[in-house]
Order: structure tokens, then sequence, then C-alpha cells
């Protein structure tokens, strides 16, 4: 049931560490989440207590219905002991009555245990959700996303397992096991101990194994790994595998790996295979040594119940199917631990994120959005993403309400940085950003993102119609204004070839349209945002030259009177900024107009020559 | 499923002792069982310790035997499976490097990862588990039912009714709960797909301030789905009780009929030998729970086998795959190198109705740089990918040296001609390692050659390792500049007599992509270049332009030329400068 959806390719083929580093502060925190179910878990506790006392007693009733039933020497053709019908009659009775109880109980604790598990995964599911929309950009940037979901599906998964199931596993396990120890040694002290002994011999072969099994199975994992990422590689990169007549290589390299994970797993299966007969083998040796003492008790008089009646051949024949119901929890237990285990495991790594700190949204200043001037300033920041490796020095800029401003430079030169930290993505060391000669520190962050609109170079549309991904920009916006903004950015002709229009679903990733197409959707976005700050990071770099000049025009009319940042490559698209700042390396090496830097023939000028003039080719 | 089966047939003589091994070990639990029973009447309830021993000795000897069956069959088993499973493994991975791009797209990559990884392992594990599982159950059904008959006919009567009883409600559990788990898992891919979004977009989502409006659609997916998992938790939660009473109740009917001969014989000696024996009534109670067991584990095995068909179809799609790109047979010696020449080529994707390319004529000669531009969509790409075979043209033909495309193997033909493809894809070793793709066997000196004209020796230096640097799964460590001067490198190295760059320069910055075509006019200057190109500046110097619109070669000549006489040529060239110009 668990799938990996989107979880990316990597994460399937992750090997987890699974031992939970502390396991009591987990163990008290998953209460914690049991606790929004606390009459549920109750119920589900005595349901289970129940459930095993009833079980229990069915055993006690075989043997009283057996011994009802009298002895019979089938050698002499004797009863020896007369059979009690009136018993007979009254035993089944109440065990049709017991049998009714199980299963009804059985009912209600699985009932109980899927809906407790259902509450439960489904808070901390939306909790992780909320943290993970909360988390500051810099975690996200910085950790693998297919680890992140693998939190919150797989981990998130095998809690809800070990709550549903094997708890309840667990709890009726150890209750039967010191239920039947209990009537065992009740019965019979001496024979108790002889059905011990082969609990002994189980445990220790178990042990053996183990110590050879983990290696080979780790080994197994690993050359999996290896395959699998291989396979992964070279099916992906396919096109370039074949442009490079690379697929002999490519094949034979798979071979190998193949036939070494087939030697490895054949292994590893067979010795695993051979757990179940041995332990077959354990269990009815146990048997039969069982029978053989019991009997021999019995002759020699020795043995007796506690309360010291004799041993008769009804509590042998119990005790032989008390030991087998007494075999099974133990075998399970043992499954339920490494389960319980991978529970705690994924617990801890879900806590890790829920422990993580939130993005703070508090305000100390007041800041009104819609009478806002738009005027940005960047005094003295120093910035780095890493401690040591400046991404930007001493940076300053000073830009004035309703201008166009461009930034120009190779990448890794720090433009996408200043996006960043415009929008308080990131914390910057030093320095100061000021939005109106506010500084963005002390205002509302959802004030400061309210008032500014991106367009990214990589378009992000969401798995949801055309129409409301635009709707994005402004939640109120009237059909009429969704309209118009659609035909601002050039959208409506290629929205009507689309089977539903503008209705129509867009997929994950958006791939049933153009990456072109797609950037237009998010310039269509900003639009109905209607922000008095524009930043077009690289916004239109997939959209061809003539297209791109179609909606030129759009864009000037949407840039008039608003403060607006521009990243781009294409310097056709920047010659009539107000300011143009060319970057490089976290400084700016020239600024001014187009003319301006033309004239001062520096980088602007030799970038601006090769990509008009060429060189020669 | 069944069209994999000819995968075992290499193995059948294990094939053929996993099953027997495994019947034969129900078999000594079977009589394992009987003999326990034996042991209990004859032994326990007489006081004959004789009896207990040969009876004991007897069900060990028969356990030991058992037990060499059940590993034995585990040996079998798991060398069938695994050894079919790696045969198809390694055939379906060859069969995928050997598809066309047509199919390839047609499937889409990580569908063919998936077809390689988890439907394999799906079909190895149901073949492992018809050897065994399957065997198994069918054994414990088929043997407890004669065992129990054995033991007394009536016995038969119980069974008559609870099996089909049995039967009937694992058949309605699987129609209930089956559709459910198919929208379990839609609606998981739901919740997934919107967390996805929110880790890539996060900049977006913050951007606009919409962390609420996606956390509640995040909760709407996640109560639909934890709804639909509580649904099949409520059926599934009803199945294992039914099932249990059912067996419950067919014990206690047992336990009446069994102590009723008792009774009866108690009141009446002559019913004596109509007798059950008390061991033979839990013996019969052990039988009934295990063809019980049985019927449950063959419903598992039939659920699994759905999944299993799945995978198994999904698999036969790719072995079927008929191969699209033949290769031709000539043997060629060839004096003429380095020209293409188009005749007449139209093209259009399979399962297209209107042509992508039509009417393409043009010629290349030996060091000739021809650059090709258009809109998005007009067909460059698509130009490109003909001349390397990665499609077969529709109409017309290629010519590369003078002779058809299709009379050379494909192997021949890609040694001539190397192609930056638009995404730079790297693979997971060293800088170096990935180099080589283009030539095994050449040296660090070869090596530096090509990444000093692929501009890529400066960032690679300044590595810590250099050349030795790991390149990490796809090349993630690197920016996507320094993919595709990477690429670049790795085509160079070749020494084609034909390079193409579809559009594969799009990441580098102007002033290294001007001197990266200044180094390739210096030290490569005989190989012959197509150059796909979204900008101007990269194109103007060509000796030739190819102006592609929808399709079809609307000018090709120099740029001088071009900008007198082609529009839309003029139009591009207006477009990318804008107001600009001096």
């Amino acid at each position: 049931m668990a799938g990996h959806g989107g979880g990316g390719a990597a994460s399937r083929f992750k090997t987890q560490q699974n031992k939970p580093k502390n396991m009591k502060q987990t163990i008290k925190r998953l209460f914690s989440y049991i606790a929004s179910a606390k009459i549920l878990f109750v119920l589900l506790i005595i349901t289970i207590l129940l459930y095993t006392g009833a079980t229990l007693y069915s055993n006690i009733l075989v043997k009283d219905i057996i011994g009802s039933l009298g002895e019979f020497n089938s050698d002499t053709l004797l009863f020896t002991k007369m059979p009690d019908p009136n018993k007979f009659f009254l035993y089944l009775v109440v065990m049709l009555i017991t049998i009714f109880a199980i299963c009804i109980l059985q009912y209600l604790s699985s009932l109980l245990g899927a809906y407790i598990s259902c509450i439960m995964v489904r808070k901390m599911r939306n909790e992780l959700f909320a943290k993970v929309v909360k988390l500051p950009i810099s975690y996200t940037d910085s950790h693998p996303h297919g680890d992140l979901m693998s939190r919150m599906t797989n981990d998130v998964d095998n809690i809800s397992q070990a709550v549903s199931s094997s708890i309840s596993s667990l709890i009726s396990g150890i209750l039967t096991i010191m239920g039947c120890l209990f009537i065992m040694v009740f019965y019979s002290p001496l024979l108790t101990l002889v059905a011990l002994s082969t609990l002994v011999l189980t445990l220790i072969f178990t042990a053996i194994m183990s110590k050879y099994m983990r290696p080979l199975f780790s080994k197994q994992q690993k050359v999996l790994g290896v395959l699998n990422t291989s396979t992964e590689e070279m099916v992906t990169g396919c096109k370039t595998v074949i442009a490079y007549n690379r697929q002999d290589h490519a094949i034979k390299e798979f071979n190998e790996s193949s036939n070494q994970l087939t030697k490895i797993g054949i292994k590893a299966q067979i010795l695993s295979g051979s757990m179940g007969p041995v332990m077959n083998f354990i269990g009815n040796f146990g048997y039969f040594i069982v029978t053989l003492c019991g009997a021999l008790f019995i002759m020699k008089g020795i043995g007796n119940t506690l309360l010291n009646e004799p041993l008769t051949i009804a509590i042998v024949i119990m005790f032989l199917s008390t030991t087998k119901q007494f075999t099974r929890p133990i075998n399970e237990i043992a499954q339920l631990y490494s389960s319980l285990m991978n529970a705690f495991a994924g617990a801890e790594r879900v806590f890790a994120i829920l422990d993580e700190k939130e993005e703070s949204f508090e305000k100390k200043v007041d800041f009104d959005v819609n009478s806002m001037k738009g005027t940005l300033d960047f005094e003295h920041v120093n910035f780095s993403y890493v401690k040591g490796k400046q991404v930007l020095n001493d940076f300053n800029i000073d830009i004035r309400a309703g201008h166009k401003i461009a930034l120009v430079g190779a990448t890794g030169s720090g433009k996408t940085t200043i996006v960043n930290l415009l929008l308080n993505f990131y914390d910057i060391d030093s320095g100061e950003i000021k939005i109106d000669n506010i500084n963005i520190k002390d205002i509302s962050k959802k004030d400061l993102r309210d008032s500014i609109s991106i367009v990214l170079q990589d378009p992000v549309l969401f798995f949801d119609t055309i129409e409301n991904n635009v709707r994005y920009g402004n939640e109120n916006a009237s059909e009429e204004e969704i309209d118009n903004a659609l035909k601002f950015a050039n959208c409506s002709s290629f929205i009507k070839q689309l089977p539903e229009g503008k209705h129509t679903i867009l997929n994950e990733g958006a791939t049933n349209i153009s990456q072109g197409q797609r950037q237009l959707l998010t310039i269509a976005r900003a639009v109905l945002a209607n922000p008095k700050i524009l930043i077009l990071d690289e916004a239109t770099s997939s959209v061809d030259t003539r297209t791109e000049k179609k909606i030129q025009n759009a864009m000037d009319k949407l840039m008039e009177n608003r403060t607006s940042i521009i990243i781009a490559h294409r310097l056709s698209t920047i010659q009539d900024a107000d300011l143009i700042l060319v970057l490089d390396q976290g400084h700016i090496v020239e600024q001014g107009n187009h003319r301006e830097l033309i004239e001062k023939n520096g980088v602007y000028n030799r970038l601006y020559q090769t990509q008009f003039k060429g060189i020669q080719i | 499923m069944l069209k994999l089966l000819k995968y075992v047939k290499k193995y059948w003589y294990f094939a053929i002792l996993a099953p027997t091994f495994m019947f034969l070990e129900v078999f000594m639990d079977m009589l394992l069982t009987l003999f326990m029973e034996k042991m209990v009447d004859f032994g326990v309830q007489t006081g004959n310790i004789n009896n207990i021993i040969k009876y004991g000795l007897l069900m060990l000897l028969f356990l030991f035997i058992g037990v060499a069956c059940g590993i034995l069959s585990g040996v079998f088993t798991n060398l069938t499976s695994f050894k079919f499973s790696n045969d198809l493994r390694k055939d379906v991975f060859k069969k995928i490097m050997h598809l066309s791009y047509n199919q390839t797209d047609k499937f889409s990559t990580g569908s063919l990862v998936t077809r390689v990884t988890n439907d394999i392992t799906q079909v190895q594990n149901l073949l492992s588990m018809a050897l065994r599982m399957f065997i198994r159950a069918l054994s414990f059904f088929i043997l407890g039912i004669v065992f129990t008959l054995n033991i007394n006919i009536e016995f038969g009567y119980i069974l008559l009714i609870i099996l089909p009883i049995e039967i009937l409600v694992i058949i309605i559990f699987v129609k209930l709960a089956f559709p459910i788990f198919s929208v379990i898992q839609t609606k998981l891919d739901k919740v997934n797909t919107i967390v996805h979004e929110n880790l890539t977009g996060a900049r977006v989502v913050k951007a606009f301030s919409k962390e609420d409006y996606e956390y509640s659609r995040f909760k709407g997916a996640n109560d639909e789905y934890t709804q639909k998992n509580l649904y099949v938790g409520k059926i599934s939660a009803f199945l294992m009780p039914i099932l249990m009473i059912i067996v419950y109740i067919g014990q206690i009917v047992i336990y009446y009929v069994g102590g009723n001969s008792i009774l009866e014989a108690s009141k009446n000696a002559l019913k004596i030998n109509d007798m059950i024996l008390v061991g033979e009534i839990s013996q019969a109670i052990t039988y009934i729970s295990m063809i019980c067991m049985s019927i449950m584990m063959l419903g598992m095995i039939f659920t699994s086998l759905a999944r299993a068909t799945a995978s198994a179809k999904r698999i036969n799609e790719v072995l079927d795959c008929e191969e699209e790109i033949k290769d031709g047979k000539k043997d060629i010696d060839l004096e003429e190198t380095g020209t293409i020449e188009f005749k007449n080529v139209s093209f259009k994707y399979p399962g297209s109705s209107s042509y992508s390319l039509q009417n393409i004529s043009f010629k290349a000669n030996k060091g000739d740089v021809i650059a090709i531009v258009g809109a998005t969509g007009s067909g460059k790409s698509t130009l490109v990918n003909l001349i390397t075979r990665f499609y077969d043209v529709s109409e017309g033909e290629i010519l590369v040296d003078n002779i058809n495309v299709k009379d050379y193997t494909q192997k021949e033909l890609r040694n001539k001609v190397a192609i930056c493809l638009q995404k730079a894809e790297l693979f997971s070793g060293t800088i170096k390692d990935n180099i080589k793709w283009g030539k095994e066997d050449a040296s660090i000196e070869e090596v530096d050659e090509a990444c000093s004209i692929a501009q890529a020796k400066e960032f690679i230096l300044s590595k810590e390792k250099g050349y030795d640097e790991y390149v990490e799964e796809k090349g993630t460590s690197l920016s996507g500049g320094q993919k595709q001067r990477l690429s670049i490198a790795r085509a160079i190295i070749k020494k084609p007599e034909i390079l193409i760059f579809d559009d594969s320069t799009s990441a580098l910055d102007l002033v290294t992509e001007a001197k990266l075509h200044q180094a390739m006019n210096e030290k490569i200057k005989d190989i012959t270049k197509i150059i796909v190109a979204q900008r101007i500046s990269t194109a103007r110097n060509a000796k030739k332009i190819i102006v592609l619109d929808n399709g079809q070669i609307v000018g090709f000549d120099t740029h001088d030329n071009l900008m007198k006489n082609c529009e839309i040529y003029i139009d591009i060239y207006n477009s990318q400068l804008k107001k600009g110009g001096n």
C-alpha cells in the first residue's frame, strides 16, 4: 500500500539507518500522539486483555472437553474412566460462547487499531506538512527532497503499521506467553521446565543464524543499491548511451552486477529460507519430548500440579496445545521487534523535522502593502550561504520607487542571491536591506512577500487547473481579471488550443505544456498579483525571441509605476532599464544605464558586443 | 505471465524439484500429525512407554525428512527464481538499450526504470511464491482433506459445509477491497504530489504567502486518503474474525460428532468399533485448521498474482518491442568524409498526423559550419536527430559521406557523427571517465586537449582532484554550464567527422560561448559542424544558416544575405536586438 509516488528515484534505493537513538524520548512523544485518541486506546488495551484471556480460557476448555470424554484404553478396548455426557455438552456450549467472544473481541481490536492509527497518522502527516511549508527556504534548499518525502510517506506508514497492528500483537503476545506460562506452571512445574528447554534451543539457533545472515543481507542490500542506481542512470540517460555507442559497455556492466546480485541473493534467501523448517523441527522435537516426559511422569507419579493433584492425560494433552500456543508469539515477537524498531527510527526522523525551527512571521512594524511606495536599499550587505564562502561583499544598491533595475553577470555572480535576500528567504550576515526605508527584518514576512511578486526561471506550477494556477496570484480575483491576466501574458492563444481551455488540469511538472508556455503562465500569475515590486528572474529565457518580443510591450506596461528587478541573459530585454548593475562574484563591477555603460567600454560593452556582433565562428 | 515462463525453461529441473520437495515436506508434516496423535492415543492414553518411543522415533524420522525436504525446496525455489529473474533482467535491459528514441519516449524513461527494477522483482516474487507457497497451500488443502476423510468419513461432511463458506468470504472480501486499493494508491499519489510540489516550489509558495492555502489543500488530500484507508481497515477487521468463527464452529462440530461417538460407545459396547478416538478428534481439528489456513494462503497468493500479472504485462511490452531502427549491412570504405546531404526529407513523429519537417534539402561539405535557427517547435532538434538515426525519415533520404544513413550500421554511423544533446547527461564516475565515454582509450593528453577546447579545463583544474574529481549521479554536483561543457568535451574527444550541437551551449555565458567557437575553429577546423542555436550571435558567423519555420526551410544562406531577403530571419534578429543597436 505504501507507494513511492513522487518520492524521486534516489529515495527508493536508500537504505535507511534503522536504529533509534533515543528510544525513551521517542516513545514518550509517540504516546502524546496516541493521547489524541485516548479513549479508543484504553478501549483497545481492554479489548486485547479480554481477547487474550478468552483465548487462554479456550485452551483450558479443550482440556475439560477431552477430560469429560473419559479415558479409554485402546489395548484393552475398555474405558478406564467413563465419559460424562452432561459435562461434555456443558463445556461444548461454553466453548461456543467463548469462541464467539474471541471473534468479536478480535474484530473490535482490529477496528480500534485501524481507527487509532488513522487518527494518529492523519494528525502526524498534517503537522509534518504544516511544518514543511513553514520551514525556511534554507532548509529545503539544503536537504534532499527525496528524504523529506520518504519521511512523510514511508516513515509515517511504518508508524501507522506499528500502532494499528504491532502494538496489539505485542501486547497479546506477551500476555499469551505469560498466560501460557502461568497455566503450565500451575498444572505441572516440572513439565514446564521440559517445555522451556526447547525454547532455549530456539533462541540459540536464532542467534547463530542471524550472525551469519546479517552481513549477507546487508551485502545484498548494497549490491541491489548499486544495480538500481546504475540502472536508473543508464536508462534515464539512454539517449546519451545510444549516441555514444555505449550500449554494449552498459549491458556488460549491468550483467555483472545482476549476476553478483543473483549469487548473493540465492545465498541469503536459502539461508533465511531454512530458518522456517529448522524452527519447525525444534518445535516438533519439543512436542515429542513433552509427550514422552508427560507419559513418564504420569507413570512415575511425579510432576504434580501446584495443588499437588496428580498429572492426568488430559493435562498432558492440554500441555501439548499450550506449548504450541506458547512458541507462536515468541517467533512473532522477534519479527515485531524489527518492525517496532523500524517504526521508532521512523518516528525519530519525523520528530527531527517537527523540531526544526520555523520561519518567524513576527513583525515589529506595521506595514501597509497598499500604500507603500516601493523604494529598495541594500546597505553594506554581507552574505554567505556557507560560512567562509562570501557571496555578497559590502553590497550596496539604492533603488528608487518605480524604477527598473537590471542585474547582469555570469552564472554564480550572485544575481539570484539578491532575490533570495530581498524576499528574506535567507538572513543576511550583516548590513541592512530596507523597503520604503524600513528594515525588512522588522516587517512581517507575509507583508514583505505580499508586496513583491516573482517570476522564476524554472516556472513552478501546481497540479491543478490553469485558472487556479493563475489565481494563485490573487485568491479574490474575478473571472474577468484572470482572463485579462492571461491575455496580458499572451497565454490566450495556446490556452484556446487546449481541450478544456483554462480549465485544463496541468499535470505534475506541467508536462502537458511547453517550457515557454509555463513561463508565460507564471507571468500571468504575477500580473494578477499586482504587486508594488516585481522581480523577473530570467522570466522569458525559454520563450523564443519572437514571442518574447510580443509580450515585451505588455511587460513594459506591467512594469510601469512599479519597482522592478530584472535578471536576464539576453541584453535586448533590459536596454531601457533605469539602472543596469553588472555583477561579478558578489561585487558590482559596473553600473549605469545602457548608454553610459556602452560608453564606458568595459565588461558590459564586451558582453553586449559578443551578443549582437558575434565573435567569429 | 505465461509468456515469461520460457525464461524458466532453462531451469526446468529446478522448477520441478522445488514443488516436489515442497509437496514431500507437507506430506511429512501430515504424517507427523498422524503419529503425534497415535503417540497420544496409544502411548499417553494407555501409558505405554514403548509406543510413545516407537511413534516418537517415527515422528522424528518424518520430521527429519520433512526438514530436509523443506530446505531443499527452498534451495531449488531460490535457484529457479533468482536465475529466472537474472536472465529476464538482463534481457530487458539489453532490449531497452536497443530501443529507438521514439520507443523510449513512448515508455518514458522513468517507467522503463520501474520495469527493470520493481516489475521484475514482483514477477520473481510471484514465481518463488508459486513454486513454494502455492504448492504448499495446495498440498495442505488436498492432503488435509485426504487425511481428514481417512480418520472418519463423517468429518468430510463438515468440510463440505465449511470450505465453500470460507472460500466465498474470501472472494467477497477481494471483490470489496480490491477496487479500493487502487483508489488508495491514487489518493496517496495526490498526497505525494502536493508534498513534492511544495518542496520544489517552496520559493513560489512563500513568495505568494500561500502557506495556509497549501496546508488546506494538503489537509483535504490527506483526509481523503485517510478515509479510504480507514474503510479498508474496517473491511479487513471483519475478515479474520469471520474466517476464524467458521473454523471454530467446524471444530466444535467435530468435537460434537467425535464426542457423541464416544458417548454412544460408553453406553453401548457394540459401538466401540465405530468410536472415534480422542487423539483422532484433535488430529481432525489440526487438519481442518490446516485446510482453512491453506485457503487463506491461496487467497493471498491470488491477490499478489493480480499485481504480478500487471508487472509481467509491463515487462512483456518492453520485450515485445520490435527493433525500429534496423542496421544497414554495408561494410563501407570511403574516400569522401564529412559531408551531409538532405534530399527532400520529410518527417512526422509516429502517431502524429502532421509533418514536423517537410521537404528539407541542403548539403554541407567537409569542414563547413552550418547553423540552424528558428522558433521553438520549428523542428531544429528533430532535424539533427535524423542525422544520427535517432529517428528514421518518413520520406526522402539523408546521406552522410554520400551514403544513405540507413545503409550504415548504427555503430559506424554514430562513430562518424557525434552529437551533444540538448540535455547534458553525465554519469557517476570521475570527470575523466565521463569524457572518455567519447573515446575509451584516450590518453590524458587527449582528455586535456578536448577539455581545453570545450572551455572546461579551467573549472576542472579548480576542482580539488582535477580530472579525477568524482561526478555524482546525474552530475548533480556540477552547474548546468559545467555539465554542458563536459558533454561538449566528451563529443570532441571522439574526433568525429561531423559534430552536432543541439542547442548545447544554452547555459554558457556569451563570452565563454564565443571562446568555445573560437577554439573549435582553430583546433578542429576539419570537422563538419551543425549548430542548432537560439541566439543569432551564435549563428551569424556560420558558413551558412538554415532558417526553419514550421518544419520548412525558409532560408539557407549567409547571415548577410539572409538579412537582405529572409523576413523571418530579420524578424528573429530584430527581436533579439530590440531597441538596441548602435
